[in-house]
């Protein structure tokens, strides 16, 4: 459905003559409707690969195909940043309404998500007035409600406290059980990446290139049972210390 | 809630009043005169139509030259927050502009453009454009990245992004501006009434004070004070209020 090719991406440092060089020989390919993580040490240049995916970042050597033809994608992106990126002088009903063509038209849609999110009860709060962890729920129901062809996912869940990172990746889950979505996922947790991919990358140090590949064989009604999502972990945990010695 | 307040705020007013009135007696001089003769001299004004048609012509001359001060202003302002080389390049002039006293400006406009109203306004809005240009360019150059690329990543398109991203940000700039604006423009108008005017609070004032008439001196005075600061605390601070409502 999606191939994304970067064969180089490099940054002008001010201070020096030669680039940076941050992305290097990246090829992956993206199956309709599956759920890729993307594992790396931190600064490796993730969120630049993202933001390259995205269309944001369009100085870099490569190309991103699109299955139905190059420019159709901006219409259907979902993004889910690191900071939730709400509109503080939007209330919460206004910020997902914010990103639809014809907010209308799409109530129902609207209501269903915040029914999902267990966020309907705060439809008329500003961003200020909520918890973090409501914020990155709305963040979540704002991406879904484009019902996007492809859902980025910058570190999504990271810097929160346990409990409420469990729960937000089984609302996640629950979501993505009933709105099948291409997801590509970023993330330095290896736990969280095996409890909700189909697939892992990992990725080096920067400059940041794709070191190794696991499918994670686990079955959608797994990923809740605790027990399945260890095991699927260790497993994967012995690969991913051969990997980054 | 802000009862008390209300009322150490009240009783604070009527006790320098209460000097005031006391000193005027104590004194006996045309130079100091009392507190109710200044009312009554206002009230008479109010009654033959002068009060009103000179305070008419000053708030006329406030509010043109505010609307033009802050157009001009912003229009700069955020050009200059947003254009490294446009900022480069202006802000030299915006220094020398910043530091131009009032009345060098006023003076000068006069003797190149005459004794004009058109004069008057601009004179007026020159002294205020480099501080509202201040201001919004700082609003500008702190317009969040993480915004835009939130706009740009859902695809939102150039007026949402004006009308939901970049104004709500500009906003409170623009507010803060805005009230030191009117504080700064109802200063230098009457300077301007002054030297070069035929109507308008700051004339009164000049032909009172070539007369030695403390009372008319006050009184239009404050009638001219009480009305901005009516303008200040009904208008200006609940419309910042509602701009910031969203600050939890």
């Amino acid at each position: 459905m999606l191939e994304i090719e970067v064969r180089n991406k490099s940054f002008i440092q001010s201070d020096s003559e030669t680039p940076l060089s941050v992305l290097t020989d990246i090829q992956i390919e993206l199956n309709e409707g599956e759920f890729v993580a993307l594992v790396g040490p931190s600064g490796c240049g993730k969120s630049t690969l993202l933001q390259i995916i995205s269309g944001l970042d369009k100085d870099f050597e490569g190309a991103i195909r699109w299955q139905n033809g190059a420019s159709q994608h901006l219409e259907k992106l979902g993004y889910v940043f690191q900071n939730p990126r709400l509109l503080p002088w939007l209330n919460l009903y206004d910020n997902i309404a914010l990103v639809l063509n014809n907010p209308v038209a799409k109530q129902a849609e609207i209501a269903a998500l915040l029914d999902a999110t267990g966020l309907s009860a705060f439809t008329t709060y500003h961003p200020a007035q909520l918890s973090i962890g409501m914020q990155r729920r709305a963040a979540l129901a704002r991406a879904f409600v484009i019902e996007p062809s492809l859902l980025i996912m910058d570190e999504p869940f990271v810097s929160l406290d346990r409990p409420t990172a469990v729960q937000l990746r089984a609302l996640l889950l629950e979501i993505l059980a009933v709105r099948r979505t291409t997801v590509i996922f970023v993330t330095h947790d290896l736990y969280e990446a095996t409890q909700l991919a189909d697939r892992i990358l990992f990725l080096s140090t920067s400059p940041a290139k794709v070191i190794g590949e696991t499918p994670v064989t686990l079955a959608r009604d797994q990923r809740g049972d605790e027990t399945a999502v260890n095991q699927k972990y260790a497993e994967i945990r012995t690969l991913f210390t051969r990997l980054y010695p | 809630m802000n009862f008390p307040i209300y009322i150490r705020q009240f009783s604070s007013i009527l006790l320098l009043l209460l000097i005031w009135h006391v000193a005027a007696i104590l004194w006996q001089n045309s130079m100091l005169p009392s507190p109710s003769s200044v009312v009554t001299l206002i009230w008479q004004e109010m009654l033959n139509g002068q009060l009103w048609f000179h305070l008419g012509a000053t708030l006329l001359r406030v509010l043109v030259s505010f609307i033009v001060a802050m157009l001009i202003g912003s229009v700069i302002g955020i050009i200059m927050g947003r254009s490294r080389v446009t900022d480069q390049f202006l802000d030299p002039w915006l220094i020398i502009f910043l530091n131009i006293p009032a009345l060098v400006i006023i003076i000068l406009a006069y003797v190149w453009f005459g004794l004009e109203e058109l004069t008057a306004i601009f004179a007026i809005a020159i002294n205020k454009i480099p501080n509202v240009i201040v201001t919004m360019r700082e609003g500008a150059r702190t317009l969040d990245e993480d915004y835009n690329q939130m706009a740009h990543s859902f695809n939102l398109g150039r007026r949402k992004i004006l009308f939901y991203i970049t104004l709500p940000q500009l906003l409170p700039f623009f507010a803060v501006a805005a009230r030191s604006g009117i504080a700064l423009i109802w200063k230098i108008v009457l300077v301007v009434e002054l030297l070069g005017r035929s109507n308008g609070v700051g004339f009164q004032l000049h032909l009172y004070f070539q007369l030695f008439d403390v009372t008319g001196i006050m009184a239009y005075s404050f009638s001219f004070i009480l009305i901005m600061l009516t303008i200040e605390y009904a208008l200006l601070q609940p419309l910042e209020r509602k701009v910031n409502r969203w600050r939890g």
